[in-house]
């Protein structure tokens, strides 16, 4: 099991790392919380149910972990190299809206950022992220619609998504 | 699905492919290596949770009883420094170098170092050495277990270090310190029974149980010392800048190195997390471009891979910095007045020590590596040398 464990990191702590990203909005931040949600489901791998239930019980701990630090107050000091302000001068071009997007994407609440990364990212139904959240699955639609409203109206979007 | 679930989809996809360009696969390498730590660390601290669990469980147990029946209170003696090997206030005992035969190479796993012959394999917790074709083979974070080995072929000779809750045990005041009846070269120890024909030994003072089974197991036992990361990071008195050694100014901080070692100024950095620290070379870095490009050391190393070195490099840029965030840290301290922090990668990395110095006034930390090869004493002085420009 340990080869195992160490083959199923290899394999997926990647992919792990790419969600944990898009939660985060930070590389390092997102290793982080991989590793400490491999280091869980590492401790606790006898009780799952062969290999197989690993990477779907790693994303349930990796989403509960970016809940509940999201929960806190403080997030912890973040050393960056540059200043991370721009100015907006009101014509964007298309990269400038991608920022925009992004953003917004992490202006989010944890929980409908979650939703759309598990939902547009990882193409997971809603019935999966209601398993993964462990909440109902009228609890994500009520998430993602929510969120999908605050990009709309922060980015601005109805203009030109018509 | 709508324009604009359609644009957060690809919006997603961009911003991964763009990190991911930024992020290559080699850091795949660094997570498993992090994880191995973590994992490690995790473990000891539950380890540590369970024991205190139980003792005070004992303790209330026994004390319960007593405490009802007894006339007078039972006095229980103080936990005080000065025992099994901890030095008097003041005073640092160093890491022995001549223990380590030539052709041999020191590996440290928390305070303790053993030697082993380079061409051993070096595993951590997730390791195996299970069919490894060498002589020898070491697993850290691992206890000896004969019954779960079952079907493993071992290397002739097999080491395994593990942490101990030794704060614990050193406070216990029992049977913990009463078993501390051996010393290997002058550290207390207790002879742990084993299994068959495998050596076991508990170091209390440096917080490791070291088993060792094969024809090589008396040699590597009799190589065991203080690690010189455990010298360096010791509580104690200061050690004083030896005479002819330079000071130096840069990265916003000020200290002192041996004039022996050759300036090397440069831009790169090298984030390998094999060897950052050039080999008797003090190298000043502003860090603005990577300079890995030897690629990085296999997750399976060889002990010969891990030898310490001697030299510093001191890093105040940008790439220098990479990674660096506080949720990573395994500890920090005042380093005159100034916050160090170790990240957890380079926690027991015995090869280096690396500390990430926050400034006041910096927007930047500066960060240093310092070899660790020979007694520790260098590492210290340096460590004890610097000080905010």
């Amino acid at each position: 099991m340990e080869e195992e464990f160490g083959r199923f990191v290899a394999a997926r702590g990647r992919a792990l790392c790419r969600t944990a990203y898009l939660l985060t909005g930070d590389w390092q931040a997102g290793e982080d919380l991989v590793q400490e949600a491999l280091t869980k489901t590492y401790l606790r791998r006898r009780r799952l149910r062969g290999a197989a239930a690993l990477e779907p019980y790693a994303r349930k701990v990796l989403i509960s972990l970016f809940l509940t630090s999201r929960r806190r107050r403080w997030h912890g000091e973040l050393p960056v190299a540059d200043v991370p302000d721009h100015a907006a001068n009101g014509q964007l071009d298309a990269a400038e809206d991608r920022r925009g997007l992004w953003s917004a994407l992490l202006s989010l609440s944890a929980q409908q950022r979650a939703v759309l990364v598990l939902r547009y990212f990882e193409d997971l139904t809603e019935a999966e992220i209601a398993t993964v959240l462990s909440c109902s699955p009228g609890a994500v639609k009520t998430h993602a619609a929510r969120g999908l409203e605050r990009l709309r109206k922060t980015i601005a979007l109805e203009e030109w998504t018509r | 699905m709508s324009d604009l679930e359609e644009l957060v989809r690809e919006e997603l996809r961009a911003r991964v492919a763009a990190a991911e360009a930024q992020h290559p696969q080699e850091s795949a390498v660094a997570l498993l290596r992090g994880l191995d730590r973590r994992i490690s660390v995790t473990r000891m601290r539950r380890r540590w949770t369970g024991a205190a669990l139980s003792a005070v469980a004992v303790a209330a147990a026994i004390a319960l009883p007593l405490t009802l029946l007894a006339p007078a209170p039972t006095l229980i003696p103080p936990v005080g420094g000065g025992k099994h090997g901890t030095p008097p206030h003041g005073t640092v005992p160093l890491s022995d170098p001549s223990l380590t035969p030539p052709g041999w190479t020191p590996l440290t796993y928390r305070d303790a170092q053993i030697s082993v012959p380079s061409s051993w394999v070096v595993q951590g917790p997730l390791g195996s050495v299970c069919g490894v074709t060498t002589h020898g083979g070491v697993l850290f974070g691992r206890q000896y277990r004969p019954a779960r080995l079952s079907g493993c072929r071992l290397p002739p000779t097999t080491v395994f270090v593990s942490a101990i809750p030794y704060r614990l045990a050193a406070g216990w005041g029992g049977p913990a310190d009463q078993a501390l009846t051996h010393r290997i070269n002058g550290i207390p120890v207790a002879r742990l029974p084993a299994a068959g024909r495998a050596l076991s030994y508990a170091a209390l003072s440096l917080g490791v149980e070291v088993t060792a089974v094969g024809p090589k197991a008396g040699q590597v036992i009799a190589t065991l010392t203080r690690a010189p990361r455990s010298v360096a990071l010791a509580p104690g008195r200061p050690f004083a800048v030896p005479s002819g050694w330079r000071r130096h100014h840069f990265g916003g901080i000020v200290f002192a190195a041996p004039s022996t070692w050759p300036v090397k100024r440069t831009s790169e950095w090298s984030n390998c997390l094999s060897r950052p620290v050039r080999p008797g070379v003090l190298t000043l870095s502003t860090a603005t471009e990577f300079g890995c490009r030897g690629g990085l050391a296999s997750p399976v190393g060889l002990a010969g891979e891990q030898r310490p070195i001697a030299g510093m490099s001191v890093g105040a840029g940008r790439v220098a910095v990479q990674g660096a965030t506080p949720g990573r840290y395994w500890r920090c301290i005042r380093l005159h007045g100034v916050r160090a922090c170790t990240p957890r990668e380079a926690a027991f990395v015995g090869v280096y020590l690396e500390l990430i110095l926050y400034l006041p006034g910096r927007p930047l930390p500066t960060v240093v590596e310092i070899g660790l090869a020979g007694t520790g004493a260098t590492t210290r002085a340096i460590l004890d040398s610097i000080k905010p420009r």
